[in-house]
């Protein structure tokens, strides 16, 4: 959670740009890599990630305060917006199939020469897309992002049980998809 | 296995997004302007924060007037001596068999003197002394 965060989102709800802006600054990268995570296209994943942000601005008047932390609402947003993107895609590209002149991902960390099982981000998302879009979330925003299982809950609308439950059973599929190739076969 | 899975998700962290991307996406947000709630939507939202706070009241005098609706009734001490459904029905036989007694008693007098009063009326050589009937 922000510092203050809830004096930025007051001073949001009463239109002042600077507040949104410094919200936006912190939590513009976690979105962003939920949602390519997800969607696996850096332009997919960049307007759909300024959609987020940018249905937050615009109806942050009816954001309520109520003690929970501001990325909740934004990962509520940022799940919607990701699962009508795929009702709109139907069918999804897997990412071997990723256009050649789209532009990779830089990483800032040689992450190949630092595995023993030689098991990449690539591969880790690639197979992530077998699994159900609940599994998918509740690992991007545990491992990747840090958050409790607390806010986890908050974000997806579920009891901490079921979070809890949900990330047992999808790193045991993962697990499984990873050995298969990454497939479900 | 699973270690090398989250170490992995982990250093995802690295991805970012990238500058330009960042300030075109804040340029065209501020550009917009901000949305107020409907009344529909500030009616829903009220409701839905203020309905277990109505449920909770409601319930709470509820149970209030039903304490004080029981404690009212146990402290009448109207039927504190017949709480017992036999003891009610005795006492209810009981009453009517005597009111019905008196009232037969009450007849059964009234009957003997009215007679008497007509005996001394048909025979005309003793007058009724009035005395003899009325006590």
């Amino acid at each position: 959670m922000l510092e203050d965060e809830d004096k930025l989102i007051r001073g949001a709800k009463q239109g002042k740009n600077e507040c949104f802006d410094k919200l936006y600054s912190h939590y513009l990268p976690p979105i962003y890599r939920f949602i390519y995570m997800k969607v696996s296209r850096r332009e997919e994943a960049e307007d759909l990630t300024h959609e987020v942000f940018l249905n937050a601005w615009q109806n942050v008047k009816g954001y309520k305060l109520q003690g929970f932390p501001f990325s909740s609402w934004l990962y509520q947003i940022a799940r919607n917006r990701v699962i009508d993107y795929y009702r709109l895609q139907k069918n999804h590209v897997p990412i071997e199939m990723v256009d050649a002149d789209a532009e990779p991902v830089k990483f800032q960390s040689s992450i190949e020469t630092e595995l023993d099982l030689g098991i990449s981000l690539e591969k880790v998302r690639f197979a992530m897309q077998g699994l159900s879009q609940d599994q998918q979330d509740v690992l991007l925003m545990r491992f990747m992002e840090d958050l409790s299982h607390e806010e986890i809950a908050l974000a997806m609308k579920k009891s901490e049980g079921a979070v809890r439950l949900i990330q047992h059973r999808a790193i045991n599929e993962l697990k499984k998809l990873l050995n298969n190739g990454g497939t479900n076969s | 296995m699973e270690e090398q899975i989250l170490k992995i998700l982990r250093q995802g962290r690295s991805i970012e997004p990238s500058g330009d991307f960042k300030e075109r996406s804040r340029r065209l947000i501020f550009l917009a302007p901000q949305r107020k709630p409907s009344i529909f939507e500030m009616a829903r939202a009220s409701l839905l924060e203020n309905f277990s706070l109505s449920l909770s009241l409601t319930l709470a005098a509820f149970m209030i007037f039903a304490i004080i609706g029981g404690f009212g009734y146990w402290n009448s001490g109207e039927d504190a001596t017949a709480l017992n459904g036999q003891d009610i029905k005795a006492e209810a036989e009981k009453l009517d068999f005597q009111i019905q007694l008196k009232e037969a008693q009450y007849f059964t007098q009234s009957a003997d003197e009215i007679a008497a009063l007509l005996n001394e009326i048909k025979r005309p050589e003793s007058k009724p002394s009035g005395n003899d009937l009325i006590n």
